[in-house]
């Protein structure tokens, strides 16, 4: 009755159907990034750029999967920190392919995720947020201290490039240029798309409905919260664990206090809400946009503190759009029409 | 002795933690508003005391009066914006604050760097023997502040009018309203109130710990810990789990070390949340 026991999350959407062209939005997308390259004349910082804005915004959607339950976490940091760190060391001290590294990551981060789930799943609303809050700094302190396997403090410096790739009769180098891994994660940013397209347009994807719009309902209705929420986050946190393994290999250099950061758990947040969750296109335009203004503009004028670009932002969205940038163009159109 | 000697700390250490959740229970039982960015309130105030020792060399106890009148007045303008959320306000309100806090760490960054500050207070570095046991003077100080304030808190609460309206308000908003309470208002003052708490926390804070942008997050976990523990409404009950979570503390650096400082902090707080699902709602209902 009161706003404690509301679970509905800020700017969802209601159980609908939206026209198909609008639901392929995403598609689109994909093309003009697979595109920008070519644009650029593949100079290599503004690939660079999109590289890491699209492994952002695969964490965005990663993020968005759990928040299409009604769950809202604020410690995503966790799961893609455990990613990064779980294929860095496979990589770098047991000498494994970072491309199994990645499929490891994405198992580590989701077992952590059940662990995590049997214990945050007992609360609900904001204490889950604040119980995913917790967790990551748990496993920040475990991976500080576990100096032998992690380098403790002072991170993993040198972590191996992707392997070369031979796929037909072409050789794939990701030393030679940032083109190939630009498309290593666009790759992957299709997947994101396709699992989150795949996953709203299914009988799974109405059960989360279900589940954000009232669990208690739902479960009378014959749709088990625990599993489903179980399931959301397990998806969100192998998705996310992926992404922090590409990290791990595209920079060759992680450390606890980056990867676990606060405002890495932000991010995915900040960047959903404001492109607005209520279709799949919305987390990735506000990622997007979002990672560019702030690469772009805020960066150079404040290289140290930058990120006050995204506080601002989450602080504003709240107060002004509480349905997101896309949830807004779509509410201004239906009002004209 | 060894034993003796922690427990001692980690009571003194308890009592300060208690004003540091008190500020946040208010805000949370009154306003019903989880602010993540209690920490950086205090850190404001950290930060207000440090600067007026150095540029005026006022005493940081002295300090804590400009401090109160500048939080207050900081958390006086919070409230203008925070009032403007929308429903589901407890989620809402811990997301937005989450927001308030990146906002906050950064804002401090680009003002002042990210360099580690203290003041350095000449007879708060002194300590008491007794006997087998040392006591530091800036210790009892500040825990002795802090009884103080709490006292005064509690008295304010259960002897004055604004004091009823804010407990009837923390109670029941709609039952508060009939009965005459203007609950806007109310909540105008009670948020003021915890985050002017927060900034004489802040100004306890810098003599004894260094003061640097990111230093809010061990205080806002703190003030959750023992709000989940504690419940709001009974600043009795948080200032009791205060000093338990002062005593674990200092035993788990006695015995694990100085890092494991803060996991255990969001340990016990996992457990606060696993034991008590529902959080705060016990503390609330009656």
């Amino acid at each position: 009755m009161t706003a404690w026991s509301a679970e509905i999350a800020i700017g969802l959407p209601r159980v609908g159907v939206r026209p198909k062209l609008q639901r392929y939005a995403w598609v689109g997308l994909l093309v003009v990034l697979a595109l920008i390259p070519v644009a650029v004349g593949f100079s290599t910082y503004y690939v660079w750029l999109l590289t890491v804005g699209c492994l952002f915004t695969s964490l965005a959607l990663a993020w968005t999967i759990l928040a299409r339950c009604g769950q809202i976490s604020l410690g995503h940091a966790a799961f893609f920190g455990l990613g990064a760190y779980t294929s860095a060391i496979f990589a770098q001290r047991l000498g494994g392919s970072p491309l199994a590294g990645m499929l490891l990551a994405a198992i580590v981060a989701a077992s952590v995720a059940t662990l995590l789930g049997a214990v945050a799943f007992r609360t609900r609303g904001l204490y889950f947020a604040l119980a995913t809050f917790a967790a990551n700094e748990v496993i920040k302190a475990v991976v500080l201290n576990w100096d032998r396997v992690t380098g403790g403090a002072w991170g993993m410096v040198g972590i191996p490039d992707f392997p070369r790739l031979v796929v037909g009769g072409l050789t794939i180098d990701f030393q030679a240029s940032r083109t190939p891994s630009y498309y290593l994660v666009l790759a992957f940013l299709a997947f994101s798309l396709l699992l989150s397209h795949a996953l709203l347009n299914s009988r799974v994807g109405l059960a989360f409905a279900a589940i954000r719009e009232g669990e208690d309902v739902a479960a009378s209705l014959g749709v088990d919260p625990y599993r489903f929420k179980l399931l959301a986050l397990l998806l969100s946190a192998a998705l996310s664990g992926i992404a922090g393994a590409i990290y791990a290999h595209l920079v060759h250099f992680i450390e606890a206090n980056t990867v676990f950061n606060i405002s890495l758990s932000g991010l995915p947040l900040i960047m959903s809400l404001f492109g607005g969750l209520s279709r799949i296109s919305g987390p990735a335009i506000g990622a997007l946009a979002l990672y560019l203004t702030d690469q772009l503009v805020f960066q150079p004028l404040f290289p140290s503190s930058h990120q006050m670009f995204y506080g601002a932002v989450l602080v504003i969205v709240l107060l002004l759009m509480p349905r997101g940038l896309v949830g807004w163009f779509a509410r201004t159109r239906t009002k004209r029409s | 002795m060894l034993l003796v000697q922690s427990l001692l700390n980690g009571i003194l250490i308890g009592c300060y933690y208690g004003l540091i959740a008190a500020g946040f229970a208010l805000v949370l039982g009154v306003v019903r508003v989880f602010n993540l960015a209690h920490g950086e309130f205090l850190v404001l105030g950290a930060y207000v005391t440090y600067w007026l020792w150095v540029l005026f060399r006022l005493d940081p106890l002295t300090a804590m009066a400009p401090t109160l009148f500048v939080l207050s007045a900081v958390g006086l303008l919070t409230h203008r914006l925070l009032a403007h959320i929308g429903e589901p306000r407890g989620l809402n309100g811990l997301v937005i604050t989450f927001g308030l806090s990146i906002l906050a760490q950064n804002m401090l960054i680009q003002l002042w760097t990210a360099d580690y500050r203290i003041v350095v207070v000449s007879y708060l570095e002194n300590s008491i023997q007794l006997g087998p046991l040392t006591l530091s003077v800036g210790r009892l100080i500040v825990a002795g502040m802090s009884l103080l304030v709490i006292t005064a808190l509690q008295l304010f609460i259960s002897h004055t009018y604004a004091g009823k309206a804010m407990r009837a308000t923390a109670q029941d908003r709609d039952a508060a309203a009939l009965m005459g309470i203007d609950v806007a208002q109310v909540d105008a003052a009670a948020f003021t109130l915890g985050i002017a708490l927060a900034g004489i926390a802040g100004a306890l804070f810098v003599p004894m710990n260094y003061v640097h942008p990111a230093a809010g997050q061990g205080p806002t976990i703190i003030a959750i810990i023992l709000s989940i523990l504690g419940g709001v409404g009974q600043i009795g009950a948080v200032l009791i789990a205060g000093v338990l979570l002062g005593i674990l503390e200092t035993l788990a650096v006695v015995f694990f070390g100085a890092q494991w400082r803060e996991p255990v902090f969001f340990i016990v707080l996992l457990l606060a949340l696993a034991i008590r699902p529902r959080g705060l709602l016990r503390g609330l209902g009656r």
